[in-house]
């Protein structure tokens, strides 16, 4: 059976695949993404879109390719979420 | 006769300090899912708030209206301001009375937002819970109230413990221990009812809610409030 997974969880699963998938500064490429977050491509491209408004991920490109990075806002972001998560589950809760 | 029992208790003083007690982890449990909800934007956190906004707000009043006369009484030595009557859809209704019905009101909103959080999957087996229980206790607005807050209580403890089994970590065991000793508590305090004046089922009542109180802080007490950057994210 398949486990549903609230937005907030979908963007922190984005996040993290991008902050273990990135090698240095060369970032990750839209389709490690995917892969990693387990989306389509269409949903990771909104998410990613609307992570990058929202400065917590970074658009760079590296050789003529699309890559995403962390940003500071991203990393915090990740952490309060890992930290929140653990407060919600003593509720019996998931973010 | 609406909340008679509440004001002739001999225990207000102790259990409007257990109430205090209530609304302090409550306020607690506000800010921290405040910053959560402010961090992450997660509607989980903003349902939590918005319960514990409501459950403080309960128990702080019921604490006050519990502890107040009893200040009260003792420096002007008057039990005139509480037994202030006043109509109210043409019924009568003593401002202590009051007091309790809006608190309950309080409590049983923050019960209910809770429950709603796990997911109600059983909503009619509830409301007839709610209604057999109803019928075993006095019947009034307050017992009304307060019974319906049981039921989301016991629902909130029962799913509490299925994510216990699910997961086997110790924070969710307290808080499962915690919210089935506030319901263990609420009930033995209805059974209560059936004796007057001083009776150990009341004492084991306010025993076995502040050791509810106590589990339920246990987990919290490791969660300061979030001292990181505020991300205020937009998702």
């Amino acid at each position: 059976m398949s486990v549903y997974r609230s937005q907030v969880k979908i963007v922190a699963d984005v996040l993290s695949s991008i902050n273990d998938g990135s090698e240095g500064q060369s970032g990750l490429g839209i389709t490690r993404i995917i892969q990693k977050a387990n989306l389509s491509y269409g949903r990771a491209t909104k998410i990613i879109t609307r992570l990058v408004d929202s400065g917590l991920v970074e658009q760079i490109t590296v050789d003529n390719n699309q890559r995403y990075i962390l940003s500071h806002k991203g990393i915090e972001y990740l952490r309060s979420h890992s930290d929140f998560a653990d407060f919600a589950e003593s509720f019996g809760m998931k973010l | 006769m609406l909340g008679s029992y509440f004001l002739f208790s001999e225990y207000k003083l102790i259990e409007g300090l257990l109430y205090l007690i209530g609304s302090f982890i409550g306020y607690r449990v506000m800010r921290i899912s405040r910053e959560g909800y402010r961090n992450t934007r997660s509607p989980t956190l903003l349902r939590l708030t918005i319960s514990f906004i409501a459950l403080t707000i309960g128990f702080f009043l019921t604490a006050f209206t519990y502890i107040f006369p009893v200040f009260y009484n003792l420096t002007f030595q008057s039990d005139l301001i509480l037994n202030f009557r006043f109509e109210f859809f043409n019924i009568s209704i003593a401002l202590t009375s009051l007091f309790f019905i809006i608190a309950a009101s309080f409590e049983l909103l923050g019960y209910f937002i809770l429950a709603l959080g796990h997911g109600i999957k059983s909503y009619q087996k509830a409301s007839a819970v709610s209604v057999a229980y109803g019928f075993l206790t006095t019947v009034s607005v307050l017992s009304i109230l307060k019974s319906i807050s049981f039921v989301f209580l016991l629902y909130g403890s029962f799913e509490t413990l299925l994510s216990y089994l699910e997961s086997k970590k110790r924070p969710i065991l307290y808080m499962f221990l915690g919210f089935a000793a506030l319901s263990a508590g609420e009930f033995i305090r209805w059974l209560a009812l059936f004796y007057s004046g001083l009776s150990p089922l009341m004492i084991s009542s306010i025993l076995v809610k502040l050791i509810g109180f106590i589990m339920l802080y246990t987990p919290v007490s490791s969660f300061n409030t979030y001292k990181g950057e505020e991300n205020n994210v937009r998702l």
